[in-house]
C-alpha cells in the first residue's frame, strides 16, 4: 500500500504571506507563486501534454490570481484556489487545441525516459473519464490530499474518493480494454 | 499498443499502479519560467490597470461631448421641478420650440413645451439687456395662456432653477387640458415692473389623459381610504381619494409605489365633505408606470395633533390595478 509519505507533500504556504500579498505586497505574491510553480506546471502538463501550452496556462494563472487576489476569502485555501484557476485555464486551452494542432506541438515533457510500464499507464490515463483523470493528476502529480482536491473541484470528499478509487481500478484493469475496443 | 495493453495490464495490480503514477509525476520536467516571468506578469497587470493619462483625457473629452449632445434634448431636467416632468422630458415628450419676443430690451424665449393632457409646461428664458434673469427672482403679472379659440388660463406655477445646462431656466405651468393640436399664445403683461405685453405664439400637440375607475376601499386601524379613480397622464397621476378617520384633516403628504418606481406627491386639492373626520382629495403624484402592474401602494402621512414633536403617522394601502 502506498503511504502518505510516498506521495508528494502538499506545499504549505505561510498564511501571513497570503495576507501580505492580498494587501498589495507584490514581491510576496511573486514568492508564493514561484514556490508553487512546479506543482502547478506538472498539473498543467498532465492536462495539456505540451510545455508551451502548460506555460501559457501557468502565466494566465499568475495573471488571474494577481488580479483577483482580493477575492480569496480564506487564506488557508489560497493554494486550492490558484489550482482551480489553473485547471480552468488548462481546460480552456485544451478545448481550443484541435487534435491535429496538438500533434504538431507534442514535445518531451519528461526529464527522464519513461519505461514501458509508465508509458502504458500514461496512455491509459487518456482513456479515463476526465473527472477521474483530474483527481488522479491532483493526487499523484500535484500531491494534494483528498480534502484539498474536494475544495479545488468543489465536490464532496466522498465523491473524490470514489472517483479516485474508480479511476485507479480502471487503470489496474487496463481501462476496461474490451470496453475501449468497442468504443464504449 | 494492443499487445502492450494485454501484457502490462496483468502487472498493474494493487499498489503498483500508484507507484507508476508517482514515478511518472516525478519525471515531469520543471518549468524554467523564472521569477522574472511572474514579476513581469504582475507588472503587466499593474500597467493594464493603470490608465494612460492621454487615453483618459481623450475619453473624458469624448464623454463630455456626448453628454453635451445628450443634454441638449433635456430642457426640463430641472432640480427645481418634479420628476414627473423631468422623466417626461428624458422620455422625449418635450416639443422643442424656438420662439422669442423682445420688447423694452426684455427678451422672452420659449425653448420647449410639454402637454400631457392635464397640464401645459413651458420652458422659458428671460433676458434683460442681454443678461439672463432667474425666473425665481423676478416679479411678473398678467401671465396667461390663450387657446386658439380665445379661452384664457392663468398660470399655476412659475418656477426657476438650475438646469443641467448650467444656466438659469424656468418653467411656467398652466393647469389646462389641451386635447387638440393648435396654435397657442403666451401673454405676459409686465416683468420686473416693465410693461411689455409680450405675446408668443407657438404650436402645441394635442394630448389626452386616461381616467380609470378604481372604486377600492381599505381600512387600516381606524382609518378608511376610498380610492374612486386614477387619472394617468405623461407627467403625473391624479388620485381621487376620500379619507375618513381621526387624522383625516391632518394629512401631510404621501408617495405612491408600483414595482420599483416611486412617485412623490406634487400637490393636493382637498375639501371637507361635511362629515366628521372625512376629507375628499384629489392628490397629484409624479408619474409612475402602471401598465401591466397588478397593484399600487399608497403611503399616506398624517401629523398627530396630539404629538407636535412626534413622527407623522403613516398608513400604507395596497390598491389593486386592472390597467391594460
Amino acid at each position: 500500500m502506498i503511504g502518505d509519505d510516498d506521495l508528494m507533500q502538499e506545499f504549505v504556504i505561510n498564511l501571513k504571506d497570503v495576507q501580505q500579498a492580498k494587501e498589495g505586497d507584490k514581491e510576496v505574491f511573486e514568492n508564493i507563486m514561484n514556490s508553487l510553480k512546479d506543482q502547478l506546471f506538472h498539473i498543467a502538463l498532465a492536462i495539456l501534454k505540451n510545455r508551451q501550452d502548460a506555460e501559457d496556462a501557468l502565466q494566465e494563472t499568475y495573471l488571474k490570481a494577481y488580479m483577483n487576489l482580493h477575492k480569496v476569502k480564506q487564506n488557508q485555501f489560497f493554494q486550492t484556489w490558484v489550482t482551480r484557476i489553473l485547471i480552468n485555464n488548462a481546460k480552456t486551452i485544451s478545448k481550443k487545441n484541435t487534435p491535429y494542432f496538438l500533434q504538431e506541438k507534442i514535445e518531451t515533457i519528461y526529464n527522464k525516459q519513461l519505461n514501458d510500464e509508465e508509458l502504458f499507464v500514461r496512455d491509459l490515463l487518456d482513456h479515463l473519464q476526465e473527472k477521474e483523470r483530474i483527481v488522479i493528476y491532483l493526487r499523484f502529480y500535484g500531491g494534494f490530499e483528498i480534502g484539498s482536491i474536494a475544495r479545488i473541484l468543489r465536490c464532496p470528499e466522498s465523491t473524490i474518493k470514489s472517483r479516485l478509487y474508480r479511476g485507479l481500478n480502471r487503470l489496474r484493469r487496463g481501462v476496461d480494454v474490451n470496453e475501449e475496443k468497442h468504443g464504449k | 499498443m494492443k499487445k502492450n495493453t494485454e501484457n502490462n495490464s496483468n502487472n498493474l495490480n494493487d499498489n503498483n499502479i500508484e507507484k507508476v503514477l508517482l514515478n511518472i509525476g516525478s519525471k515531469f520536467i520543471n518549468t524554467d519560467m523564472s521569477p522574472e516571468v511572474i514579476h513581469n506578469t504582475c507588472n503587466k497587470t499593474y500597467k493594464k490597470s493603470t490608465l494612460n493619462p492621454a487615453f483618459t483625457m481623450v475619453c473624458f473629452i469624448v464623454v463630455l461631448i456626448l453628454a453635451g449632445c445628450a443634454l441638449k434634448h433635456f430642457l426640463f431636467t430641472n432640480s427645481a421641478y418634479d420628476n414627473g416632468v423631468n422623466n417626461a422630458d428624458k422620455n422625449g415628450y418635450t416639443q422643442t420650440l424656438k420662439v422669442s419676443c423682445t420688447k423694452n430690451n426684455v427678451e422672452i424665449k420659449l425653448l420647449g413645451v410639454i402637454n400631457d393632457g392635464e397640464r401645459v409646461l413651458l420652458q422659458a428664458q428671460i433676458f434683460q439687456d442681454g443678461k439672463e434673469l432667474n425666473l425665481s427672482n423676478i416679479s411678473v403679472s398678467g401671465i396667461k395662456l390663450v387657446t386658439a379659440s380665445g379661452e384664457e388660463y392663468n398660470f399655476s406655477r412659475f418656477g426657476g432653477g438650475d438646469t443641467q445646462q448650467s444656466r438659469e431656466a424656468g418653467i411656467i405651468e398652466f393647469t389646462v387640458k389641451i386635447p387638440k393640436s393648435q396654435i397657442m399664445t403666451l401673454k405676459i403683461e409686465s416683468l420686473n415692473n416693465i410693461v411689455g405685453n409680450w405675446e408668443l405664439k407657438f404650436p402645441i400637440k394635442g394630448e389626452g389623459s386616461m381616467t380609470y375607475t378604481c372604486d377600492y376601499s381599505q381600512t387600516v386601524d381606524s382609518m378608511n381610504f376610498y380610492i374612486s379613480s386614477l387619472t394617468v397622464s405623461k407627467t403625473q397621476i391624479k388620485v381621487k381619494v376620500v379619507i375618513s378617520g381621526e387624522f383625516a384633516y391632518n394629512r401631510t403628504g404621501g408617495t405612491i409605489y408600483s414595482g420599483k418606481e416611486k412617485g412623490r406627491e406634487i400637490s393636493a386639492e382637498g375639501y371637507n365633505t361635511g362629515i366628521n373626520g372625512q376629507v375628499s382629495e384629489v392628490i397629484t403624484y409624479e408619474y409612475i408606470s402602471l401598465a401591466e402592474k397588478k397593484n399600487m401602494l399608497m403611503d399616506f402621512s398624517f401629523a398627530n395633533p396630539n404629538d407636535e414633536n412626534g413622527k407623522p403617522i403613516k398608513y400604507r394601502i395596497n390598491v389593486p390595478l386592472n390597467i391594460k
